[in-house]
């Protein structure tokens, strides 16, 4: 008992000699509020959000899918901020409405990559050169034939796969076209190759760290220590790919949209907005600058946070 | 050195062996090629079995990948459906050199399809390349060189912008503006104002245009894509030069009294380089690939178009010789990346 009181005094002391030391999640904040680029991005991708959720206060989403030929092209005015679309839907509306879909869009792939690319990550990392070392090999040749792939064949390769459904699912209360799943589904499933070499790179380096060897010394089980001691030290590295990922498959959706591999109408999208507008673009150019806009401003934000956050997680910087 | 690159080809076969299951599995349970003539009322029963069965498209799965692979002329194929081997098939399989017949452009083979394709998408994506490695690099030293200063932060602002930017936006403004407007321009009394074409790569379809007339259809789909990896890569130049430039050996260099040309163009630039390499080396193996999206919008006759064509045909012999290729590609310029880097780093020794 003696020697744990004592020790309990060291540590004591020790926070006396250093009273300013702070968290390193309160280090990493304060960097990043520092950063006036990404603090700039939180105030864009903000004003994004606001748009988006605020507006559903004035236009309702039967509106924004409801077709009114007779006004179809109709250049923006008082009536239609954004012009009308091809078959006379009013831009704004379908902005309001296409933007939730894009930015969930965005988030759920990269929510699905995320975990795909870390556990793969995780497990091969900590596989590699042991017993269960041909796991390690199987599935790192795995992730190396898909990244011989050009990103955008592998996506509309799967996309075919997939098939054209054509059913409506309800996500939250409202019909959503079930292609939005599949665009999910597809974005997520392309996008775990990278970060999951980055995660293995660093499993590899920590798992020769002494604190790793004493946790096993007491008795850790694999499952603990790979969860508890490895995953917090990897968590800058996954958090800067999902913030990048994010924006990323946002533009990844328009590409699809843009091949016509994307989500199908009504439900809008920022991609499938100028889905056809190739033909019509020159007469009919608020439908691809008004979306192409929103798009820009929203990964442009996206990646002033995610530098910010790349340099406020990186210890090598840590003052 | 030679030990090290056989072992990197012989590890590249399971890798190819993977791509290739990949990519025929894939296509072959996403549909049937043939599913128009099923909608077609001239076609008999009896002849679309035929037909299906001269493409081998009769036979399971894995007996398919085997056909692809070593050939079907060993095997007797039953083409009137009485259950009985009639004719030997045609093929040679991959292995020996023959990758199939496309099935969307019939009697003809699917290397002859993308061999007509090739040559336009390389011309294309190499002129990309030779343009953005040139400014990225001029833009990326002059930024590292004059850190934090105005103009290096405006090159900051504009390539942030850009590297956010969807390819097709970036194509559709510059079609816009130099294209159309200028266009609408020309035709309204500014007779000098030249403005730029926006489809294919001659003036008439079909017609061998000369050479000034190819440079002058690429200039906007070059514009298009170098613009967007000039973002990226210019930014990845000021930050390897910058690392370098703030090293010892640099002040030593200066201490020395060189030139500053001299530093920056030859000590410096060589080894700020080496991320460079690395990054060129993962990136131009899908110049093969085409561009897709570009392609489409310029109505560029290349491979991105081809593949976008095939796989609506479901066309699987042009289709995987296609993912086939780029994946080579990577592989041997993984090679080629390891080899220049060992030039560039003396340290790097070969294991």
């Amino acid at each position: 008992m003696a020697a744990v009181t004592e020790t309990k005094g060291q540590v004591a002391s020790l926070k006396i000699e250093r009273p300013k030391a702070e968290s390193l999640t309160r280090i990493a904040l304060r960097r990043f509020l520092r950063h006036r680029m990404a603090v700039f991005g939180v105030f864009l991708l903000s004003s994004v959000l606001l748009f988006c959720t605020l507006g559903m206060a004035f236009y309702s989403e039967g509106f924004a899918n409801q077709p009114y030929p007779e006004k179809a092209f109709n250049p923006p005015s008082a009536e239609h901020i954004f012009g009308t679309d091809q078959v006379g839907r009013d831009v704004l509306a379908r902005m309001i409405y296409g933007g939730q879909i894009s930015l969930m869009i965005g988030i759920t792939a990269i929510t699905i990559a995320i975990t795909i690319g870390t556990t793969v990550g995780l497990i091969t990392g900590y596989v590699a050169g042991g017993k269960l070392g041909w796991i390690d090999s199987l599935l790192m040749r795995f992730v190396e034939a898909l990244l011989a792939f050009p990103i955008l064949v592998l996506l509309l390769l799967l996309s075919k796969w997939l098939a054209a459904n054509t059913s409506t699912v309800n996500i939250l209360g409202r019909e959503i076209s079930a292609t939005v799943v599949n665009i999910v589904m597809l974005i997520g499933l392309t996008g775990w190759m990278g970060l999951s070499r980055i995660v293995r790179a660093l499993v590899l380096s920590l798992k020769e760290r002494e604190f790793i060897t004493a946790a096993r010394t007491i008795g850790a089980s694999d499952a603990r220590i790979l969860i508890q001691h490895i995953l917090p030290n990897c968590i800058a590295p996954i958090m800067v790919t999902a913030t990048l990922g994010v924006g990323g498959a946002i533009v990844t959706e328009s590409y699809l949209s843009f091949l016509g591999f994307g989500v199908q109408p009504p439900t809008a999208t920022w991609g499938n907005i100028m889905e056809r507008v190739r033909n019509s673009f020159d007469e009919a150019w608020w439908l691809w600058v008004t979306p192409g806009t929103f798009t820009v401003i929203t990964v442009l934000a996206i990646n002033f946070i995610g530098d910010g956050l790349r340099d406020a997680l990186d210890p090598r910087n840590i003052k | 050195m030679g030990k090290y690159i056989i072992r990197r080809i012989l590890q590249a076969i399971p890798l190819l062996l993977i791509i290739a299951v990949l990519t025929f599995v894939l296509l072959k349970t996403v549909g049937d090629p043939l599913q128009y003539l099923v909608e077609d009322p001239r076609v008999t029963e009896a002849e679309r079995f035929r037909l299906r069965a001269v493409l081998g498209l009769n036979d399971p799965l894995p007996l398919q990948f085997v056909h692809w692979l070593i050939g079907d002329d060993w095997y007797l194929r039953d083409i009137d459906n009485d259950g009985e081997g009639d004719v030997y098939g045609e093929r040679r399989g991959v292995l020996r050199g023959d990758f199939g017949e496309s099935i969307r452009v019939r009697n003809r083979d699917a290397i002859e399809i993308i061999g007509e394709k090739l040559p336009n998408t390389l011309l294309l994506g190499i002129t990309v390349y030779v343009v953005t490695i040139t400014v990225s690099l001029a833009v990326g030293i002059f930024a590292a060189t004059h850190p934090y200063s105005l103009a290096d932060n405006i090159i900051t602002s504009i390539s942030f912008v850009f590297f956010s930017m969807p390819i097709y936006l970036v194509a559709l403004i510059m079609i816009y503006i130099f294209a159309v407007q200028f266009r609408l321009a020309h035709d309204g009394g500014l007779d000098w104002l030249p403005y730029l074409p926006v489809q294919g790569m001659r003036p008439t379809r079909g017609a061998t245009g000369t050479l000034a007339e190819l440079a002058w259809h690429m200039v906007l789909p070059v514009f298009s894509l170098a613009s967007i990896s000039i973002a990226g890569y210019s930014r990845f130049v000021r930050a390897s030069m910058l690392e370098v430039i703030n090293s010892d050996y640099i002040r030593t260099a200066h201490a020395k009294g060189l030139s500053n040309r001299r530093i920056t163009f030859l000590h410096a630039l060589k080894n700020a380089s080496l991320p460079l390499v690395t990054l060129v080396g993962l990136d131009v193996p899908f110049i093969l690939g085409g561009a897709v999206v570009t392609e489409q919008i310029f109505s560029w006759d290349g491979m991105g178009l081809l593949f976008i064509r095939s796989l609506e045909a479901l066309d699987a012999p042009v289709l995987i010789l296609f993912t086939m290729m780029t994946a080579i590609a990577v592989v041997v310029m993984q090679l080629v990346t390891d080899v220049t880097y060992a030039w560039l780093d003396p340290r790097v020794r070969f294991s």
